[in-house]
């Protein structure tokens, strides 16, 4: 009587033994390609709104549209670094609208107002139009809509406003729908830049 | 005759708890494997006014950053998953408690299911894992890594714990079942079938290429249709489009009436854990101590587990519920001393 | 079709149109930037055509222009916050004068702007602030100005004025804005002759004033953010006025395209508009005969240019593409899947279109024609960014530039007769903006410059007294041909032929060594000089722990030592008597010399003019004794061999009796000689250098020997021209003795 149950109780080892076998070589077989910190990220090189020659077209609001949450995990950011502190910003200001009696527009490009405009430096008060300003997007406010990236973008500005996946409102979705509508494979899962790394 | 069935419970030697926390260290050790993308974002910055010239003292904010989600997030949730499989383990198997279990099914369904909104789960981490073994510039986490395999580990050893308290699309579905139907054989087999083909068509959608814009327009782009069809995320959420609500709604209702219906055939991941299962060391055994082929505990379970009077280890969910049933299990409760005597049949 | 007819006004200008015409102001004399050349080369040998003379300038985009052959633009300098408008010669670059003023300008994508306007009497410029000039084309005198903000309350628009002046024969026409939409001033007092008044005070922006004859009227035609308009040419009343919005800024101008039809575009997303302008009686109509949207086409920055009854401009789209328009504005060809210009600036001429790529810098040779694009030539002359500003050519030179440098090259198919006699060559990185004093130009004819051999080392590494124990830093060599030596704490002096003849003891360790016209010994050390007469016995110590950090070499200059800084970065100007004089390479706002190497050489050369190492803007600056940087050489090249590589090269340097610079350069170790056009002359290779070889202080003598320290083997080798060898070499010479050139 024993002797079968040996035998079976054998056969069920090795069966195991192999199941186990095979989900260790799996694993092992998925560490090579496994990154700890992969998130869902904008590629700034393919972003339409970032993009260089891509001109006379409306912004790419997907960000801002696509992502599950009511207010999208994406935010726009000026890298002031590189922003050229202009007096007529043209992602602050819509420039087609009229002109109010200062020379500057008289709207403002930003659907949900969230860009902030405040002079800085020194204040020449005999030349008010070259002063510098800082701008400065409000991430509560923002919802990611690009508009103010694709104004931004060369030639009328320096490329300095940006879109970014902000990750502690970001779910992580395993299927990001942003990533999915973006028609330009812009928003990927990436590790992050060795510069966010170095922080 | 020797007492107990062909399986009985004893304590497990050592070697098999450090085998399983070897296999734990291998699944979340090993050095980081940083892919080397780097994005070429550069734009003249010479044209940026410096701080010299503004004047007046002024320093150049730095950009907003927000770091990415700290590790130790991921890295709870796998001690959590850990945890929670080896609690019902021992839940099941050991204290034979229903109430335990429920209670451990409710606390994963909080955790699991309403604070982290079911994502990343076992089940679509089948996709991951498809995609990054097919696709050389996918990447997969360390933490889906282990969340896959943790439960297929335990199924091979002790069966699919995960179903019974852990998982929380199985947990939603657990609680709110009242009056099980047993669904016919001549139904239940080809719904089972049901799962295989979901599996595979997930796997193969997940290896598909991935969009690459709109240069390219390959037929079938990669699409991750576990996560795009699961029935309860939304819930957890409390958002979602409105055609997953209604599916998912609609299934809660049938799960009223029809014992886990996602799980029994629709689930990808069950198709993993019922093979893997199959020849599991441990198992759920109706009877605490001889097995007595009453037959009591034929309607017991509602998921139809129940073959010839035992716990087909391919099916049961490990939802506890068949204990209660069982003569023995009532004269355990009352005679709390194991029974050492041997019946005379 | 009836040519629109500028050229009545041009007056002056057309006296001269037949082979040397000039450029005498924005978009060339006729105001369409097409320059009647004719004989311009239709390829352009493999490096491109030939450089003449590149000159360094303030960042911004301020075209030229061209009188004979003088060439006038405007510039900054931001260290000394002054505005100029220079004049330098059109053939060599060298600077005639340089009209200067204090004005505190902050860059604002760039600072300089507008193109002068000149004649055979005077220049006319436009600062950034909207100060407008007239200076004496001779001297460069101010003669009068007149401030749009002052004296017309316009306000500077913002990134500074763009406008460019337009001149007539008898009068300079300005669109200032604020008070007066356009003035007409007498070019001899600025006394005004009339003015157009801005009841609407529409605000000045970048265009600049076009002349056109519109309707039979010779008008004046401007752009503001409100519209187009014109005024009439002698009495500045307003004849006409489109309304249509642009945007934030209008930096094209309006063409005029027939007797009727003007022409408008702008950027930021404002799109182009062809308007008809017609006249029934007294009264003007305008009509819109197209406006194309932001969306469809527009030029950015530039006005295209009318040739054969299609316009040619760069668009917006893809980067910028060169794009032929018909007069109905349709797109007939672009520069699709041929190249991108950003916002680079374009110039006809001889029917070849000239066409800078602004990102790259890189300038474009095209065919003029109406049917197709099609590149002839294209060079790579400029380094880099925002090449935007407009180009010059006249006397078949081409005078253009990027954001910081401005160059003028031969277009011509036979070099234009100038004042040079030798054939233009390109020559690397080389400035040769001088006072008229100072020697420039090409180099004089000589032989051939033989190799060098090593013909002895001296001291070595050891103990011993004629030794170096851990360093050897400074070396310098008197008149008699005594080699000093400072290396450890102790200054060594060797015989010509390299025995020891005395040696004393330093406080500090030594990094350099120079012996002054009187035979003091100088020794510079970290925060103090000590000096020494020629026995060695301590004269004084000169100690300024405040100002002096490490002195790595000292010159001397008339009756004052300089003092090379390594740690302040600059060189520090002392009388005789140990009393700071000023800093010459320090400016105010911290650029000058960078010095990645730690080490600043300098010496002066028999005209006072002192020399530097900057070496790590991998060049050798010239300065007057006042601190004027007068030019360089050398450039960092890769793969020239006359440029420097690394980070920081050259290190060294010295200047032989035949005004010859001979640096030395670290990684692979090196000597190389160049004069001082910057044509290099001969390599000392690295064989004759331990490899990890760095900063190797260099003398000469006065019969041509070079003496190089070598700070590994802790020795000082000694090269001869081959002819002149001196000596067998010693017999414990290292074992590479076969040195090269």
């Amino acid at each position: 009587m024993n002797e079968p149950q040996t035998r079976r109780e054998l056969l069920g080892h090795a069966v195991r033994g192999t199941a186990l076998l095979g989900l260790g070589g799996l694993g092992a077989l998925l560490l090579r390609r496994a990154d700890a910190e992969g998130a869902w990220r904008i590629n700034c090189d393919l972003c339409i709104n970032s993009r260089l020659g891509a001109v006379g077209i409306e912004a790419c609001e997907l960000c801002a549209s696509q992502c599950v949450l009511p207010l999208s995990a994406v935010r726009a950011v000026n890298d002031h670094a590189r922003c050229g502190r202009c007096y007529i910003c043209p992602a602050y200001f819509d420039v087609k609208s009229a002109i109010d009696e200062r020379g500057l527009p008289s709207l403002k490009l930003c659907p949900r107002d969230a860009i902030e405009r405040k002079p800085i430096g020194w204040i020449d008060p005999d030349d008010p139009a070259n002063n510098y300003y800082e701008y400065t997007i409000d991430e509560e406010r923002c919802n990611g809509c690009g508009k103010c990236v694709l104004a931004c973008k060369e030639p009328a500005g320096l490329s300095s406003i940006r879109l970014e996946v902000r990750h502690s409102l970001c779910l992580d979705c395993n299927r990001c729908a942003i990533a999915l509508a973006c028609p330009h494979a812009a928003y990927l899962r990436e590790p992050p830049r060795p510069s966010e790394a170095a922080r | 005759m020797k007492p107990g069935g062909p399986l009985t419970t004893s304590p497990s030697p050592r070697r098999h708890r450090t085998t399983l926390a070897a296999l734990l260290l291998l699944t979340l050790g090993g050095t980081p494997l940083l892919a080397q993308h780097q994005y070429d974002y550069h734009r003249p910055v010479e044209a940026a006014p410096s701080e010299a010239d503004i004047g007046e003292g002024y320093v150049t904010p730095v950009v907003q950053y927000h770091p990415p989600r700290p590790q130790w997030h991921a890295a709870l949730d796998v001690g959590l998953l850990a945890a929670a499989l080896l609690i019902g383990v021992w839940l099941v198997l050991k204290r034979r408690s229903r109430a335990g279990l429920l209670a451990l099914a409710g606390a994963c369904l909080i955790y699991f299911g309403f604070y982290r909104q079911g994502c990343i789960c076992p089940i679509g981490a089948i996709q991951n894992v498809a995609a990054a073994l097919t696709d050389p510039d996918a990447l997969i986490s360390y933490y889906v890594i282990a969340i896959f395999l943790l439960p297929l580990i335990m199924a091979v050893l002790f069966g699919r714990v995960f179903c019974g308290g852990v998982c929380p699309l199985g947990a939603i579905q657990e609680l709110v079942l009242l009056k099980p139907l047993r669904v016919p054989n001549w139904l239940d087999r080809p719904l089972r079938a049901v799962k295989w083909l979901y599996l595979l068509l997930a796997i193969w959608l997940a290896t598909r290429s991935a969009a690459t814009g709109a240069d390219s327009d390959p037929t079938f782009t990669r699409d991750f249709i576990i996560c795009r069809f699961d029935p309860f995320v939304p819930f957890f959420r409390f958002a979602g489009p409105t055609y997953m609500l209604l599916i998912g709604g609609g299934l809660l209702i049938l799960a009223l009436f029809v014992g886990r219906p996602y799980c029994r055939y629709l689930c990808p991941y069950g198709v993993l854990l019922s093979l893997l299962s199959r020849f599991s060391w441990r198992s759920v055994n109706i009877t605490p101590d001889k097995e007595l082929d009453c037959g009591l505990c034929a309607d017991a379970c509602p998921y139809g587990a129940i073959k010839n009077l035992r716990a087909e280890r391919s099916t049961c969910l490990y939802c506890a519920r068949c204990f209660n049933y069982c003569p023995r299990h009532r004269v355990r409760d009352r005679d709390p001393q194991p029974s050492t005597t041997t019946p005379s049949d | 079709m009836r040519r629109w007819l500028l050229t009545i006004w041009a007056g002056a200008v057309l006296a001269s149109t037949a082979a040397a015409e000039n450029w005498p102001q924005f978009r060339g004399p006729r105001r369409d930037n097409i320059a009647r050349a004719t004989g311009l080369l239709r390829q352009w040998p493999p490096d491109g055509p030939p450089v003449r003379w590149s000159l360094d300038v303030c960042q911004g985009y301020a075209g030229v222009a061209i009188h004979g052959d003088r060439v006038y633009f405007n510039d900054y300098s931001q260290d000394d916050n002054e505005w100029y408008v220079r004049c330098v010669t059109l053939d060599e670059g060298r600077e005639v004068w340089r009209y200067r003023t204090t004005q505190r300008i902050r860059p604002n994508h760039g600072i300089t702007r507008a193109v002068p306007a000149v004649d055979d009497k005077y220049v006319f410029s436009l600062d950034p602030k909207c100060v407008f000039y007239c200076l004496d084309a001779q001297t460069g005198q101010e003669l009068w100005r007149k401030s749009f903000v002052h004296d017309y309350g316009a306000q500077i628009p913002p990134w500074y004025n763009g406008q460019c002046p337009l001149i007539e024969p008898d009068r300079v026409i300005l669109a200032p804005g604020g008070d007066a939409l356009m003035v007409a001033l007498r070019k001899d007092t600025g006394d005004e002759i009339w003015r157009t008044p801005n009841p609407e005070k529409w605000p000045l922006s970048h265009s600049s004033v076009m002349p056109a004859e519109l309707a039979g009227v010779k008008q004046y035609l401007w752009c503001t953010l409100f519209g187009p308009l014109g005024v009439a040419a002698d009495d500045g009343r307003l004849l006409w006025f489109h309304p249509r919005k642009f945007n934030v800024a209008v930096a094209p101008s309006p063409l005029p395209i027939d007797g009727e039809r003007v022409f408008m575009t702008a950027g930021y997303d404002a799109g182009s508009i062809m308007l008809r302008v017609s006249r029934t009686d007294d009264q003007f109509t305008t009509e819109t005969v197209f406006d194309l949207g932001g969306e469809e086409w527009n030029s950015e920055v530039h006005t295209p240019i009318l040739y054969q009854d299609h316009m040619f401009a760069v668009g917006k789209k893809r980067r910028g593409l060169f794009t032929c328009l018909d007069l109905s504005g349709r797109e007939v060809w672009t520069s699709q899947n041929h190249a991108s210009f950003e916002l680079g600036s374009f110039l006809l001429a001889d029917d070849l279109f000239f066409i800078l790529e602004g990102k790259t810098g890189v300038l474009r040779l095209l065919e003029a024609n109406t049917s197709e694009y099609r590149e002839l030539a294209s060079a790579k002359l400029l380094p880099g960014h925002d090449a935007w500003a407009p180009m010059a050519l006249s006397n078949g030179k081409l005078v253009l530039r990027d954001m910081t440098r401005m160059i003028c090259i031969d277009v011509a198919a036979a070099p234009a007769a100038a004042a040079s006699a030798a054939a233009a060559t390109r020559v690397a990185g080389v400035s040769f903006v001088a006072p008229p004093d100072h020697r420039a130009g090409e180099p004089p004819a000589r032989p051939a410059t033989p190799p060098y051999r090593l013909v002895r080392t001296i001291a070595g590494q050891g103990s011993g007294p004629a030794q170096f124990a851990e360093a050897l830093r400074g070396i310098a060599v008197d008149s008699a041909g005594r080699i000093h030596t400072v290396g450890d704490s102790a200054v060594k002096v060797f015989s010509p032929a390299g025995e020891l003849l005395h040696s004393w003891n330093t406080a500090r360790p030594g990094h350099c060594i120079a012996i002054a016209p009187d035979g003091t010994i100088y020794v510079g050390q970290a925060e103090q000089v000590e000096r020494f007469d020629a026995c060695g016995n301590l004269r004084d110590t000169w100690r300024d722990p405040q100002r002096l950090g490490l002195i790595t070499a000292i010159g001397f200059a008339g009756d004052e030592v300089l003092l090379a800084d390594a740690r302040a970065r600059c060189v520090h100007r002392y009388d005789q008597k140990g009393e700071f004089q000023g800093d010459i390479g320090r400016p105010a706002r911290g650029r000058g010399l960078q010095l990645p190497s730690g080490v600043l050489d300098l010496t002066v050369d028999n005209e006072n003019v002192i020399h530097v190492t900057n070496s790590g803007r991998h060049r050798v600056e010239r300065y007057t004794t006042a601190g004027e940087l007068l030019g360089h050489i050398g450039r960092f090249d890769g793969r020239d061999p006359a440029g420097f590589t690394g980070c920081c090269n050259p290190t060294n340097l010295a200047i032989t009796g035949a005004g010859d610079i001979a640096v030395t350069v670290k990684a692979p170790p090196g000597v190389k000689l160049y004069n001082t056009a910057g044509q290099l002359l001969t390599v000392i290779g690295p064989d004759s250098f331990d490899p990890a070889c760095k900063n190797m202080s260099i003398a000469t003598d006065n019969q041509g020997h070079l003496y190089v320290v070598d700070t590994v083997r802790l020795h000082i080798c000694v090269f001869a021209p081959e002819p002149a060898a001196l000596g067998p070499p010693v017999a414990d010479a290292p074992t590479n003795q076969g040195v090269q050139p």
